[in-house]
């Protein structure tokens, strides 16, 4: 090997290194934190606290069957989920949060009736509409449960859902 | 031949640079990183920033049902201050205790006309009970609730800056593609405490996933932290102590979720983005007012529009109406001495269980 072919092989690995140090930074807290952000806090308070963006989680890939059989009639209280009311007291406390959203609050109902334990969701699809939801869980079995849900309070601006059955794909 | 040979040694040193760089946990760029942490802001700076609260009945809340000392003696301070008989002071507290009642009887519709309306009721009753010291105290309530929480936002801010400093920052990318178990959640925190339901031992912080895997059940979401592993196996609990340090609470189950929130997770702070950490509300770590909870910040500081986050699938939305990090339930409460489902205080909560 030759001193030119040393110097390219060195010029390849600074720049090599280079990148990869470029591309971990990129997760570093210091790209996350805009230098005017912080330099802002004394010249204007209001702007030194960022908005955060939601973020929606991913869904994962859920083809439904079309095919399923039941239905299953959701009745509560379960085993740890107390009654709609209770849920409904809770969530004017500031807590039982999740149940206001209706894959939180049928996946909850499922586990909790046992036919998700052990067994890993893939994915999931969700319609809903004002007083009404619709989630299909994808499991990694090639299993599909299809839960229907209502708002238990429908007066209310932020009630509860409630399972009122869900379905199982057939093989 | 031999320049390609050449040019994938160099690529391969690369690599191994790389490799050797994953396995010591990417200390260089996170150390670095941690190095440039925004020093924690004074308790005026804190203040400064805070534009003064509107909300006069939270403040009576907070006046009359915060059980630590300094809120106690404040409480002690204002009605020597305004002259109040034991009548009046017990009229102050019926006025706290209607609001949080009309908090809880809102059904779940505190919206802003709704919180408006809780506000504007309890004004009215603040008012016929001072009559012409209504101003007077709203001004004073104002100040001193600007003080305390910048005094407590501060010592809040000291004990994650001081955090900061002694831990190893985790690796979260290693966290995140190779579900690795590394600790990253604050040790202690002091938040505020509130309860829920009508009795029990249980408690609840902000985050669903601590409730599921508590309870045993199904299908974390595909984000880390990583629930349920064989270093951090559920359930979760978070441990528990009072202010004077004379009664703490080792595991405090996870079996509720809230207050508030349920994509907060404003104590781990693996989170450098949403998206390695889709469930953090609050300011992300490297920011200022980081590991202090999105609530908080909400009613404080406008933060979020003042309202809880909406984010996965919460359906959020709420106006948030105290500034609580935990709830717990009241046996629990009534164990630190507090009173059942009124009583709040300041607590140190333990966070070293959970994943």
């Amino acid at each position: 090997m030759d001193v030119r072919h040393i110097h390219r092989s060195a010029v390849a690995l600074i720049l090599g290194c280079t990148v990869l140090a470029g591309c971990l930074s990129c997760t570093a807290p210091t790209s996350v934190v805009p230098a005017s952000a912080q330099r802002s806090v004394a010249s204007n308070p209001a702007a030194f606290l960022p908005l955060v963006s939601p973020t929606p989680s991913a869904s994962g890939t859920c083809s439904p069957s079309a095919n399923f059989s039941g239905p299953v009639v959701g009745s509560y209280p379960t085993k740890n989920i107390p009654s709609l009311e209770e849920q409904q007291l809770r969530v004017q406390q500031g807590a039982g949060m999740d149940m206001l959203s209706p894959i939180v609050a049928a996946s909850g109902y499922l586990s909790d009736s046992g036919v998700l334990l052990g067994r890993r969701v893939i994915g999931y699809q969700l319609t809903t509409s004002r007083d009404s939801a619709t989630v299909t869980f994808c499991l990694a079995d090639g299993q599909n449960f299809l839960v229907e849900l209502n708002r238990a309070f429908p007066n209310e601006t932020r009630s509860v859902w409630a399972v009122q059955r869900y379905l199982h794909s057939t093989p | 031949m031999l320049r390609f040979m050449r040019r994938l040694g160099a690529v391969g040193a690369s690599l191994l640079l790389f490799a050797i760089w994953s396995i010591t946990g990417f200390q260089g760029p996170w150390v670095a990183a941690a190095a440039q942490l925004p020093t924690p802001l004074s308790v005026a700076e804190i203040a400064a920033a805070m534009p003064p609260q509107s909300d006069v009945g939270w403040m009576v809340e907070y006046l009359v049902f915060t059980m630590n000392a300094e809120e106690q003696d404040a409480k002690a301070r204002f009605h020597l201050a305004f002259n109040l008989t034991a009548a009046e002071q017990g009229s102050l507290q019926t006025v706290a205790a209607v609001r949080q009642d009309a908090v809880r009887a809102s059904r779940g519709k505190l919206n802003a006309p709704q919180a408006a309306a809780i506000q504007l009721q309890a004004e009215s009753s603040l008012r016929a009970l001072l009559g012409t010291k209504y101003d007077g105290a709203v001004s004073w309530l104002q100040s001193w609730y600007a003080q305390d929480m910048a005094m407590r936002t501060s010592q809040q801010m000291q004990q994650v800056a001081n955090q900061k400093k002694s831990a190893t920052p985790a690796n979260p990318v290693a966290r995140f593609f190779q579900g690795a178990t590394a600790a990253s959640s604050y040790t202690t925190l002091q938040v505020y405490q509130t309860q829920f339901s009508p009795s029990g031992w249980d408690g609840a912080l902000p985050d669903w996933d601590l409730k599921f895997a508590t309870l045993g059940w199904c299908c974390p979401t595909p984000a880390s932290p990583p629930y349920n592993t064989a270093q951090y196996p559920s359930p979760y609990s978070f441990g528990l102590q009072n202010l004077a340090r004379t009664v703490s609470f080792g595991q405090v189950w996870t079996k509720e979720v809230g207050p508030f929130n349920e994509d907060d997770n404003y104590w781990n702070f693996s989170s450098y983005s949403q998206a390695i950490n889709p469930r953090r509300c609050s300011p992300p770590p490297g920011y200022q007012y980081d590991g202090i909870p999105e609530t908080q910040l909400a009613l404080n500081n406008g933060y979020n529009g003042g309202r809880s986050c909406v984010l996965t699938v919460s359906g959020g939305d709420q106006i948030v109406s105290n500034v609580a990090g935990v709830d717990i339930e009241p046996d629990l409460a009534a164990a630190f001495g507090l009173c059942r489902i009124n009583c709040n205080s300041w607590m140190y909560v333990t966070y070293t269980a959970l994943p």
